[in-house]
């Protein structure tokens, strides 16, 4: 046995050996936090969103950081918000994604203002090893891993059903869209003029865009109401042309002959809803769009590639003013600032 | 090559010490876990439910308060009379009574950050607020809202809505919890609702900073399963995270519910004064991790106390065999016929009292051992000191040249017959001496010898000596050892009977006495006085002569203690020596 090799123990170094494995023992029951490894603080992780504008006042961009912020927080990011000011100014939104790369974060998600210019910033990207994902709109090209947002067409679909049942056999339709070139709104655009197309053609005006300026939009309105009288309704594609579209029918006094259906749901558009000069809404889900990206940049860092989707569609509601205060829709609507 | 396998103490007690203390230690183990992870389990949700339960009753607090700001509200005059008389009021009078109920409700809204909104309605329409800024939404219709239905149902009492978006103030779409109560005439009438909003800092303060550890957080829900607080209360709503609602709604209870990833357990807590359940999560899986720490930590505790516990018992153990092994070595010693054993062969044993007194207890042996070979040294030295002493007396020079004398003058007298006996009786006197290595021999030599020796002295001494050999045949078989007789009758002629005037005589008688073969030498010389009668045994023996000492001792040394010679008689009386030996043949 191995204790005939201990033979040669002798009490003076057998006695310190015993005490030191006691001396061990009891720090061990005195000290037990020594001894557990904290819960794995995991190194933070980082995403760059490049969204199509940093400026404040949109209620939409506003909620999708909210959503960024919550997942950020739940799944561990830090989080940094790069871009131009203006939706209209593709170039500082190919900056901003240059901008990014040079940082080298974990993954970048885009929206871009241009779907055609943005696709070799976005190749680069992935070129460089970083996640690409895309959110609200995507890029050309096949770079993106993922693709959250709403189903733009659909969205553009739904916009001409809304419209379709709403209005006479009567009167033209304008279509207003804020940026042109970018993929969500020519997508809605084509959804939209593809679900009007049971419509006479010549009822349908060609589109116009407010480049994100929601006065421009209202201008560009009230111009097509002067050329066109008998304008009945209107299509506007986001907050920026909604509102431009409500202030100018709210002015114009025409709410009752006019149905105006946008998208998003701005507190000024909710207010319209009320009022009855927009007739009804499709309310996307930023604050999920936010919270889906940084999800499943940890699903896709985690190696969980095959698990997630190319594209996530967080959906949509259509809000009227008979049922924008259920209790659903009012989660929907109204973002929960406690 | 043993076929069965043998263990050493050392191998024994380590390994039964060590087993034990596993045992023993592994029992302690199991039973501290179980009841360590049970009380931690315990502590952790009751603590839990006791946080829920004081949160209940804070929350419960904070709505009768409001409830009571509201009825203090409701019963002001200013609100009285502006919900008794403003629809049938003119402008500039609404506008009066307008403002005294702004003014009283400024005040309040003022003080207190929690509240959004306080607001009179009456069923006609009209509307107050507590600021000028705010306004009526045309659009809101609040007689179709809860808040409103509720209160005026309850004609009085308080209703408390679930969170949800208060659209009634124009531009204005807060998240509130609204307390609505009916403003109401002394007949039970109804005037109007005062509605009180409760934005959400301080039920944010009263949930929020609850910290219940172990990454847990609690919520709360109305009776409809209607989030009223949750931190996460953005992501529930937008349903990309979902809570547990109906199990628990309205009950105090805990259950465990799992996700597959994990599980976690709810403790909820039902109040009967909001009609509102709160309810606390805790991951059980920290409940688990938590005890696994627990187990590593007792597990790692029973290793080191059993590392510490075997070491000690392999040295005492190595304290306890050291000095047994010793004694096993020195006994090997013993058994390998070592006969230059030292004394105190094991030197300084430390050790248990039984090693020592066993180690004490073979020095002893090992030294009576070694005195006892001593003396059988001795003893063997002394026999062999004595045979010589003997040989050497048997060829006496004085008795040899005094006979050979004797044989000259008789023949120079011509006596060739004396010549022929006395040179025949030495010889055969000698002859019998020298041939003899034997210590004993037959009785009949001797006897035969001694009568050799009495022919020469009495042909030398005529008629000065006589003597007389009685001893029965059967006796001459015994043994006897040599030079017995020779000695003694020596000393009898020459110390008796030769100082004496006139003839002596010697008498020789041999018998049997109690087994014992008893020879008295017998002479009457002069005797010998008490003093030399005490020491003759003792008395060294002059010069040539081997003495009657010698003769004594060694009768001892042969055949024991108890046997040997004595003396008797007195002076001028004779002497006689009686020879005292075991009858052997």
């Amino acid at each position: 046995m191995i204790f005939k090799g201990l033979g040669l123990v002798r009490y003076k170094v057998a006695l310190p050996i015993c005490l030191c494995f006691l001396t061990v023992g009891i720090l061990v029951a005195v000290y037990p936090g020594a001894v557990f490894s904290q819960k794995n603080n995991q190194q933070e992780r980082s995403i760059i969103y490049i969204f199509k504008t940093t400026a404040d006042s949109s209620e939409f961009w506003n909620s999708v950081s909210d959503g960024i912020e919550a997942g950020s927080r739940e799944f561990g990011f830090s989080y940094d918000i790069l871009g131009a000011s203006d939706e209209t100014d593709i170039d500082g939104n190919i900056a901003a994604v240059e901008q990014a790369i040079a940082i080298k974060p974990d993954v970048i998600v885009l929206s871009a203002s241009n779907y055609e210019a943005l696709e070799d910033a976005a190749r680069h990207a992935v070129e460089e090893g970083i996640i690409l994902l895309t959110l609200d709109s995507g890029v050309a090209g096949d770079w993106a891993h993922c693709y959250v947002g709403s189903n733009n067409y659909e969205v553009g679909r739904l916009l001409g059903e809304e419209l379709k049942a709403r209005i006479g056999d009567e009167g033209k339709i304008a279509l207003i869209g804020h940026i042109e070139g970018a993929q969500s709104v020519e997508e809605r655009l084509s959804g939209a003029l593809d679900s009007l197309a049971s419509l006479d053609a010549r009822r349908i005006l060609p589109p116009v865009f407010c480049d994100g300026d929601s006065a421009k939009a209202k201008r560009q309105l009230q111009g097509l109401f002067e050329e066109h009288p008998d304008i009945s309704g209107v299509i506007a594609t986001n907050e920026d042309s909604a509102l431009g579209a409500g202030d100018a029918v709210s002015e114009l006094k025409l709410k009752d002959t006019v149905t105006v259906i946008t998208c998003d749901n701005a507190l000024r558009q909710i207010s319209y809803l009320e009022q009855g000069v927009i007739d009804a809404t499709i309310a996307q889900k930023p604050f999920n769009m936010g919270y889906i990206s940084v999800q499943t940049a940890d699903r896709l860092l985690r190696g969980g590639g095959s698990k997630v989707p190319e594209f996530y569609d967080t959906g949509v509601e259509i809000i009227t003013v008979d049922n924008m205060f259920t209790i659903e829709n009012q989660k929907l609507i109204f973002p929960f600032r406690g | 090559m043993k076929r069965r396998k043998e263990y050493s103490i050392q191998q024994a007690i380590t390994l039964s010490f060590s087993v034990l203390t596993l045992s023993i230690v592994s029992a302690a183990l199991i039973i501290a876990y179980r009841f360590t992870i049970e009380e931690v389990q315990n502590v952790s949700t009751d603590y839990i439910s006791q946080l829920i339960s004081q949160v209940n009753d804070n929350v419960d607090q904070y709505v009768t308060y409001i409830e009571d700001v509201s009825e203090v509200v409701r019963k002001n005059s200013s609100v009285r009379k502006w919900a008794a008389e403003v629809d049938s009021a003119g402008p500039a009078t609404t506008m009066v009574l307008a403002d005294s109920v702004i003014n009283q409700l400024t005040g309040i809204v003022n003080v207190r950050s929690d509240v959004s909104t306080i607001a009179a309605f009456t069923p006609s329409g009209s509307a107050v607020f507590d600021s000028r800024e705010k306004s009526l939404n045309v659009h809101a219709r609040y007689e179709e809202t809860d808040w409103y239905t509720e209160a005026v149902k309850r004609g009085g009492d308080c209703f408390v809505s679930s969170s949800h978006v208060q659209n009634v103030v124009a531009d204005r779409y807060d998240w509130v919890v609204s307390v609505s109560r009916a403003i109401t005439k002394g007949s039970g009438e109804i005037m109007g609702v005062l509605l009180v909003d409760l934005n959400y800092s301080l039920i944010n303060d009263l949930c929020a900073g609850v910290d219940m550890g172990m990454q847990g957080y609690l919520y709360v829900v109305d009776k409809e399963g209607n989030i009223i607080y949750h931190p996460q209360q953005q992501l529930v709503y937008s349903h990309v995270k979902s809570e547990v609602v109906d199990d628990v709604l309205g009950k105090n209870t805990q259950i465990i519910k799992s996700d597959g990833n994990s599980s976690k357990l709810y403790i909820s807590n039902y109040s009967e004064v909001t009609g509102w359940t709160v309810l606390g999560v805790v991951n059980a899986d920290d409940l688990i991790q938590s005890s696994n720490n627990i187990f590593t930590f007792y597990a790692l505790f029973v290793l080191l106390f059993l590392a510490a516990g075997a070491f000690l018992s392999a040295v005492i153990c190595q304290n306890l065999t050291d000095p047994l092994q010793k004694l096993v070595i020195a006994m090997e010693e013993v058994k390998s016929d070592n006969l230059e054993l030292r004394s105190n062969i094991l030197g300084n044993i430390s050790g248990p009292r039984e090693a020592t007194q066993l180690s004490s207890a073979f020095n002893e042996m090992i030294a009576q051992l070694n005195q006892s070979i001593r003396q059988q040294e001795k003893a063997r030295e002394e026999r062999r000191e004595i045979e010589f002493k003997a040989l050497q007396a048997q060829i006496n020079p004085h008795f040899l040249y005094n006979t050979l004398d004797s044989i000259i003058w008789m023949a120079e007298n011509g006596d060739s017959d004396g010549v022929v006996e006395m040179t025949a009786a030495l010889a055969r006197l000698f002859r019998s001496s020298i041939s003899e290595d034997r210590e004993l021999v037959p009785f009949s030599v001797e006897v035969a010898n001694i009568r050799s020796y009495l022919t020469i002295l009495q042909m030398r001494y005529k008629e000065k000596l006589s003597y007389d050999i009685d001893i029965p045949s059967g006796l001459l078989l015994c043994s006897v050892p040599k030079l017995l007789l020779q000695p003694l009758v020596e000393n009898a002629i020459y110390h008796g009977i030769k100082p004496k005037d006139g003839p002596g005589k010697i008498t020789i008688k041999g018998f049997e006495d109690k087994g014992r073969l008893i020879i008295e030498i017998g002479d009457n010389g002069v005797g010998m006085s008490k003093d030399q009668l005490s020491n003759i045994l003792n008395k060294k023996p002059h010069s040539g002569g081997i003495g009657i000492s010698n003769v004594h001792n060694r009768i001892r040394l042969i055949f024991g203690e108890e046997y040997g010679l004595s003396y008797a008689g007195a002076l001028d009386a004779g002497t006689i020596v009686r020879v005292t030996l075991p009858l052997a043949i």
